[in-house]
């Protein structure tokens, strides 16, 4: 006997999710159709929600207390420069993830090393009075300072993947997560114990003393902020080339795609994932001197929330994905500036607003803007 | 002179290890017995990496030996070269502290055996580098005679059960021994690394606690295990009169740690969510009871003819309320998995400690809650440490009672399966969202209980109190001791939480220390101390299987 799906085997579909609920004959009221739309996609109602609540606010705060023009220009030029730092770190989050599908959870740790490194060598270089010579000893200096910090670095990030990495790629999951914490929180410490609790002030080289005025706009832009961004956007073209243009480059696309495939191409994978490492802790080391340069101190915990916030900027952007954690950073970067001062908060709450825009990108689209979809196995 | 090589690649990698230590500023601390922790150290490593060659190679006594001469010799060197140059910035005048914190003349003097004037002044260090050196090629040469020994027989001894027995029996009984002899002796004056005399006893009593669990591992279940466990229990019930009161504080803050640590534990060990955000409900249970007892906090202010809670009010809606913050924070990070769970779980714990500093009129801000009422019952004040203990007792047991319950209900076991595999879980007809949020709302509750636990025990409360180093100690102390195993929190307490209060030289290492542990851990022992059996079961068929389909 053939029956018309009775009430009972609807809901069963409904709640299986295998396909869309038979249409109904009943006339249903518009508002019968939203509410049921909305309990269907939840999830999309909810960000919706969230969307509409956050204009609200914008504009009501817009409506109350205005900011001049210059104000904002001077945060959109803050965010660029902290989100060109941010992508930097974010490089190396996304390169260890594409190949090992670990968070390499150090890795703000590594960029904190890098820090240190550069302020130690600025500390000699200006004892030896190149820092405010002449322009030209002064650049030098820069190049020698951010030389240094990815030295260390990279030694940091192979050391790290040799003694708390490499041995456990065959472990299930989590325990190469619970290694990465340890790590982060042993060097974190060993700085602080290393270098003292005091927070270490970098004294600018004298080429970034000043800034440009931009016509009569009264807009501004430093010159450290400049050197970051565009040192950022130069390396971060670099990377790209790296990866897309070289024959290392080439092994390390095929070892992120599979394994075991690449070792029977002959691609030597253990040299290849060290050469990540290597690439990732350099931007971090570059990122850590120069978010030196921008906060202008540096301290044993400073690699901490900047290593999560570009980790979230990574996610944001795709993991596992290059161009996407560029974008992701430079967005993060504008969001978290300009963020307090459009939702009405105080500064203090930037990072709580970095955070929540973690979680959020993770519910609503946990691939992120540019990321494909994963498969399980990577996911 | 292959074999050289090999010695020398090891020296150069104790070296590194020494010369790490060595600007961690373990000279500066330890003072003169950091020669011979150094020693020691080097002794350790040449046994270490000459014993794990193949048989062949170990047979053979005088590579052997050559090969710990120069292990010692090339980390002597090193350290000396070091230290020279230390000492001759030093002597120059420049402050080598400022680059190496803990680099300072009174180092250079620790390891050279001189005063810090000598340092500064003319005497040369050379003497002593030279003795540095000499000593530290002994330690390696008699570390690589000592893998001569027939090691591998006693560890296999120790490996089967019987000889595990044997031992943790014998384990039981020293301490008692060794305390008895300490009270008889009444040693004054004895000193391990930065302990003072009380704290001997309470290194004693640790020592007891955990061979006691080692004790309880090896009985067998059935009667004999029943005799141990009421033994035991009466044993720990008596433990607070005779402890003085320091001991009692450090013990109570073992406890606190141990109910977290449980909590945690159904979290992380049994459903498998890597949880690094835990504190924030430690915070919130804390701060939920003393915002609604302690007479200065902004409810008891601002509500009108609100006196504020008794203990005994508050720890039950600081239970609910913490419970409530765990749904509440499971619901966004449901279809996550690990990873990026654990990520964002470290936001959560952030953003909890950010809101509380920052939310200045409603928390305090970063002046905290003070005044926070002690527990009164039957019109005794609870206030004291011992009571503080008894009462973390109490939680303990119901909270172990609970877990135990728990684990083994058809819940327990749907955390089980879902750790295993969550699709295969879902696929037996688990309902995941529902299991995942009671995970946390559970973990949550028994934060919550310590948080207000806490709160009276501290008197006054601040959001320092509650920075991620507590979600990583708890974190650290059920990994280590086994995770998913409620003997191991026990454990991981005492060795993470108790130790480093007593051993206070040791202490400023604590953090370090437990990041390395962290990994040399996962990589030696994933399952922890006392693990487990199921968890060790598992961790080790995976590694079985991974073996096997790679060959």
């Amino acid at each position: 006997m053939i029956a018309p799906a009775d009430s009972n085997n609807t809901l069963a579909i409904q709640l299986l999710g295998i396909m869309e609920p038979i249409p109904q004959n009943l006339r249903q009221s518009s508002a019968g159709k939203i509410s049921s739309w909305i309990r269907k996609n939840f999830i999309t109602s909810l960000g919706i929600f969230i969307v509409v609540l956050l204009i609200w606010r914008i504009v009501s705060v817009a409506q109350q207390d205005s900011y001049p023009i210059q104000y904002w220009a001077f945060q959109l030029i803050n965010g660029l420069t902290l989100g060109g730092v941010y992508a930097l770190i974010a490089l190396g989050y996304t390169l260890v993830y594409g190949i090992l599908f670990m968070i390499n959870f150090a890795h703000g740790e590594v960029m904190m090393m890098g820090g240190f490194a550069g302020f130690f060598t600025l500390q000699l270089l200006t004892y030896l009075g190149w820092t405010n010579d002449t322009p030209f000893s002064s650049a030098i200096s820069v190049v020698v300072m951010m030389l240094a910090g990815m030295t260390v670095s990279v030694l940091t990030g192979v050391i790290l993947e040799r003694i708390a990495y490499r041995p456990l790629r065959a472990a299930p999951r989590l325990v190469p997560l619970i290694s990465a914490i340890g790590a982060s929180f042993f060097l974190q410490y060993t700085a602080l114990l290393m270098f003292g609790a005091i927070p270490h002030n970098y004294h600018k080289p004298s080429i970034f003393v000043g800034v440009w005025r931009i016509g009569e706009t009264g807009i501004i832009i430093s010159y450290t902020g400049a050197f970051i961004f565009v040192t950022s956007i130069i390396m971060m073209i670099g990377l790209y080339i790296i990866v897309q243009r070289t024959k290392l480059g080439r092994s390390m696309r095929a070892v992120a795609e599979d394994k075991q495939i690449a070792t029977l191409m002959g691609i030597d994978v253990d040299k290849v994932i060290v050469f990540t490492f290597i690439l990732g802790s350099a931007l971090a080391g570059a990122g850590g001197v120069m978010l030196g340069l921008h906060n202008t101190v540096i301290r044993f915990n400073s690699g901490f929330i900047p290593g999560l916030k570009a980790f979230t900027a990574a996610v944001l952007g795709g993991i596992g994905n290059i161009p996407g954690a560029m974008v992701g950073s430079l967005l993060l970067g504008i969001m978290e500036a300009l963020g307090p001062s459009a939702l009405g908060l105080p500064t203090e709450y930037k990072d709580v607003i970095a955070f929540s825009i973690l979680v959020l990108v993770l519910i609503f689209r946990p691939t992120g803007l540019l990321g494909e979809v994963l498969s399980n196995k990577k996911a | 002179m292959n074999n050289l090589k090999e010695g020398f690649r090891y020296g150069l990698i104790s070296y590194g290890i020494i010369l790490y230590l060595n600007l961690l500023g373990i000279p500066l601390n330890f003072g003169d017995i950091v020669l011979t922790i150094f020693s020691l150290l080097i002794g350790l490593l040449s046994f270490a990496f000459l014993r794990k060659r193949p048989n062949h190679l170990r047979k053979n006594l005088r590579n052997t030996l050559v090969q710990g001469l120069i292990i010692g010799l090339v980390s002597g060197l090193g350290l000396s070269i070091v230290t020279y140059i230390f000492a001759s910035l030093q002597k120059d005048g420049i402050n080598v502290a400022q680059v190496f914190a803990q680099v300072k003349p009174e180092h250079t003097g620790a390891l050279t055996g001189l005063t810090k004037e000598e340092v500064l002044g003319d005497v040369s260090v050379l003497p002593g580098l030279l003795q540095l050196t000499l000593l530290f090629t002994f330690a390696g040469f008699i570390g690589s005679a000592l893998t001569q020994l027939p090691v591998e027989k006693l560890r296999k001894q120790f490996d089967s059960k019987s000889g595990l027995k044997t031992i943790s029996r014998a384990l039981f009984v020293l301490p008692f021994f060794f305390y008895g002899l300490f009270m008889l002796l009444k040693v004054e004056g004895v000193q391990i690394a930065g302990t003072e005399e009380n704290n001997l006893g309470m290194l004693f009593i640790f020592l007891f606690i955990g061979a006691a669990l080692f004790a309880l591992r090896a009985v067998e279940p059935g009667r004999q295990k029943s005799i141990l466990v009421i033994l035991l229990v009466v044993l720990m019930l008596l433990l607070p009169h005779f402890a003085d009161l320091k001991q009692n504080a450090i013990l109570g803050v073992v406890g606190i740690f141990i109910v977290m640590g449980i909590g945690l534990n159904i979290v992380v060990g049994y459903a498998g969510l890597l949880d690094l955000g835990y504190v924030a409900f430690f915070a919130v249970g804390a701060y939920a009871y003393a915002l609604l007892s302690s007479p200065e906090s902004y409810v008891v202010l601002n509500l009108p003819g609100f006196e504020g809670v008794n203990f005994w009010a508050g720890l039950p809606i600081a239970i609910i309320i913490g419970a409530f913050a765990g749904f509440l924070l499971g619901v966004p990070v449901l279809r996550m998995r690990g990873d990026y769970l654990a990520i964002v779980t470290l936001g959560f714990g952030e953003i909890a400690r950010l809101l509380v500093l920052n939310l200045r009129d409603y928390t305090g801000g970063p002046g905290g809650v003070i005044n926070i009422p002690a527990p009164i019952l039957f019109g005794m004040d609870l206030g004291n440490p011992r009571d503080i203990l008894y009462i973390a007792m109490a939680f303990g047991l119901i909270v172990t009672f609970f877990t135990v319950r728990l684990r083994d209900s058809r819940l327990g076991r749907a955390w089980i399966a879902m750790r295993e595999d969550e699709d295969v879980a879902q696929a037996m007809g688990i309902n995941l969202v529902a299991i995942k949020l009671l995970a946390f709302a559970s973990g949550a509750a028994i934060a919550g209980m310590a948080g207000a636990l806490y709160a009276t025990r501290q008197v006054n409360i601040f959001p320092d109190n509650f920075a991620l180093d507590v979600s990583i100690n708890v974190l650290s102390l059920i990994i280590i001791g086994g995770i998913g195993s409620l003997e191991g929190v026990v454990l991981g307490a005492i060795v993470l939480i108790g130790l480093p209060e007593i051993l206070r030289t040791v202490d400023e290492y604590r953090i370090v220390a437990f990041g390395a542990l962290l990994v040399t851990m996962m990589i030696v022992r994933p399952e922890g101390i006392l693990p487990s059996t199921r968890r060790k079961r598992t961790l080790h068929v995976h590694e079985d299987s991974e073996s096997t389909s790679t060959k």
